[in-house]
């Protein structure tokens, strides 16, 4: 089954078939800017040799679809607060490594401080039951990750937990993208929708692309036939002017996405307006607690205040995830910003731009 | 006496029986155990010498334990320079509270793949550091092997126009460690074991090898960039032939970590003149450990900037960097 979409003999011939449609006619004069919106596709396009492949038809820009990137640099200052509090938290493993405005996780770590990585979030129930401090979760993440963080914060109310808590960082998709339309400065000619989000969300939140903006849009998966079939969707499109979502990922992803999911983010959840980086703050975009589960906001809780914060000199993360720069646009990539040494999160993070631009550069 | 204690650190009686404890789980595989040192008559000009020290968590995992890793990996590191191993030291740091039938566990993995590769222990340690101040157990290894070839096997020697070989499947052993950890259900187990014999055969029949790793810690990718910047040659892999299961790929897509980057415990990299690989094949073939050997790909030039190519899936083409930092797995 894995191997059916990642060495695959159809994929050469699928290349054809998208080759052909690119055969040069006079209206082809630029490239096409495709936005990949999520960070897993940015790595999947860069590392199956895609982008290199495309270089003289296609223009990939990475959208905002990496959690650790779009977190704004205060909210990091929030966490880096809270570990300096002494309370034990409780993250996915990429937010260690992103510099906050004086200090990072890891070198919170360094100094003792208790950080426990993890990579379900419910694991931070065993954590809360073995230890009596305080413990708080800091929930980034989008769709994909919210209904696990729901059903931790339900499991700790039935469970009885005093000292569980989330910082809430949690941002949803379809709110970005329409903020990223309605401000967008470059034309994009197609999106390719990300599949682990769309699982959760389905197919209708795309729908007012093609329909409002008139751009295509295709749903994907990550190994190499999904991007090959992804981009043949979008080309199609574009030639024939019949700009729509397209479901390639149907393996997974349903139309109405997953409604228990969706139930248990609604649950526990309520649509505030939060900041992105790059972005600044975007109408309801983000997740709050709802007020019977408020004893579970770390922010309340802890009452954290961040007054003054420092956005990395000379990044240009924030445009980077707008869609408006590349990676290679920044004077500090693979220079003053490496993933050894991270200026941004672009650089940190697995799903961040940057950071597989540096690993899988090409030649 | 059902866990280590600190007095069996202390030098006393308790240390005494720790040390009956080890000698009984190994046998007669440890040689001069009543000396400080251990002296050996080696009939050689050329020794083969490797340390190394070992911390794996769990310390039990799927296909292996510390133990096995331990002896292992020294024997491998020796098969690496073409050298045949004869004598490994074993020195144990325990952490108080260590349960004994642990500690037995281990000691007879040892003892299986010592008496595998037909080496003796000659010296050993053993220190016991309080509960909390380093997790369950390490080993430190010396092994002493000897050099009976005249080939020049090392990671210069990689030529232009040279085959690049894996004996195996890559990155089981760190995918299973990464599926154990995080409680994934699989079937997958490490690939930990001694590529000594294989080596063996090649050398048996003549083969002419330029340069043998094991891509351990890092794997495929990071040793094969060494062999790019130490050779100062080029070196592309096709990304079609390289052997990665399935459920490795699956648990490798799921946190988000590149296969090529995992570790593997028991497989080894073989770079050699195009003209010996269907030889090579052959041979490796007929064993266990060497049955899913393959070709993935060759050493390209000579080059001042080099650089570790790989051919992707679509026909397409980038670089493979050296790892930075750790792998972490990733969150959408």
């Amino acid at each position: 089954m894995e191997d059916c979409f990642k060495n695959n003999p159809q994929l050469l011939s699928l290349l054809k078939k998208i080759d052909s449609k690119f055969d040069i006619t006079p209206e082809f004069e630029d490239r096409y800017k495709f936005m990949e919106i999520c960070g897993t596709h940015t790595v999947s396009i860069l590392k199956y040799g895609f982008r290199n492949y495309f270089k003289k038809r296609i223009n990939f820009l990475s959208g905002p679809g990496c959690p650790v990137c779009v977190t704004s640099q205060k909210d990091i200052d929030k966490v880096i607060a809270l570990v300096q509090m002494g309370i034990r938290i409780v993250t996915f493993g990429d937010l260690i490594k992103v510099p906050g405005s004086k200090s990072s996780l890891e070198e919170q770590m360094a100094l003792g401080r208790k950080v426990d990585v993890v990579y379900n979030p419910l694991d931070c129930l065993k954590i809360a039951a073995d230890n009596d401090e305080e413990i708080v979760f800091i929930a980034v993440g989008f769709e994909t990750t919210i209904p696990v963080t729901a059903s931790l914060v339900l499991d700790a109310e039935r469970m009885g937990f005093k000292n569980l808590s989330i910082l809430p960082l949690m941002k949803t998709i379809p709110s970005a993208l329409n903020f990223l339309l309605s401000n967008l400065e470059n034309e994009i000619d197609g999106f390719i929708c990300p599949g682990h989000v769309s699982v959760i969300i389905g197919e209708q939140p795309y729908r007012m692309i093609p329909e409002k903006y008139k751009i295509p849009c295709v749903i994907a998966g990550f190994e190499p036939v999904d991007i090959g079939l992804a981009i043949e969707s979008l080309v199609s499109q574009i030639r024939k002017h019949t700009p729509i979502v397209d479901n390639r990922y149907k393996r997974v992803v349903k139309e109405n996405g997953n409604i228990s999911a969706k139930r248990l983010i609604v649950e526990v959840f309520e649509e505030t307006d939060v900041e992105w980086r790059g972005f600044g703050k975007v109408p309801t975009s983000g997740m709050k607690l709802r007020e019977k589960f408020s004893k579970f906001d770390a922010e309340n809780k802890f009452n954290i205040k961040i007054k003054k914060f420092l956005e990395p000199k000379g990044c240009i993360c924030g445009e980077i995830i707008a869609g408006k720069k590349h990676p290679l646009d920044c004077t500090l990539f693979a220079k003053r910003c490496t993933p050894d040494s991270p200026v941004g999160p672009c650089m940190v993070s697995y799903e961040g731009a940057c950071s597989a631009y540096y690993k899988y550069g090409e030649p | 006496m059902e866990h280590i204690l600190l007095s069996h650190g202390s030098g006393g009686r308790n240390s005494q029986k720790l040390l009956k404890f080890i000698y009984d789980c190994l046998g007669s595989i440890v040689i001069n155990h009543t000396e400080d040192s251990g002296i050996v008559t080696l009939q050689t000009d050329k020794l083969a010498i490797t340390t190394d020290s070992y911390v794996v968590e769990p310390i039990f995992f799927p296909g292996g334990d510390i133990g096995k890793l331990a002896v292992c990996g020294t024997l491998n590191d020796l098969a690496m320079v073409g050298a045949i191993p004869k004598y490994i030291t074993l020195s144990f740091i325990i952490e108080e509270n260590f349960p004994f039938a642990d500690l037995r566990k281990i000691l007879h993995s040892i003892k299986k793949e010592t008496e595998n590769a037909e080496i003796e222990i000659i010296a050993g340690d053993t220190k016991i550091v309080s509960k909390g101040k380093m997790d369950k157990m390490f080993i430190n290894t010396t092994g002493y092997g000897i050099v009976e070839h005249s080939l020049e096997i090392n990671s210069k020697n990689a030529q232009p126009g040279d085959a690049i070989i894996v004996s195996g499947d890559i990155g089981d052993h760190g995918a299973a460690i990464m599926a154990y950890r995080n409680d994934f259900q699989s079937d997958l187990i490490s690939d930990c074991a001694s590529v000594v014999l294989l080596i063996r055969k090649l050398l048996d029949e003549s083969i002419c090898i330029h340069t043998l790793r094991d891509p351990t810690r890092g794997g495929l990718a990071s040793i094969l960039n060494e062999i790019v910047i130490a050779s100062s040659v080029d070196i592309e892999l096709n990304e079609t032939e390289i052997p990665i299961k399935d459920a490795v790929n699956g648990i490798c897509d799921v946190l988000g970590i590149d296969p090529l980057y995992m570790a593997c415990e028991g497989r080894a990299v073989i770079i050699c003149p195009e003209e010996e690989v269907n030889k090579i094949l052959r041979i490796l073939k007929k064993t266990n450990e060497g049955k899913n050997v393959c070709k993935i790909g060759s050493v390209i030039d000579k080059c001042s900037n080099p650089r570790l190519y790989l051919k992707t899936f679509i026909g397409s083409r980038r670089i493979l960097p050296l790892l930075s930092r750790e792998q972490t797995p990733r969150i959408c």
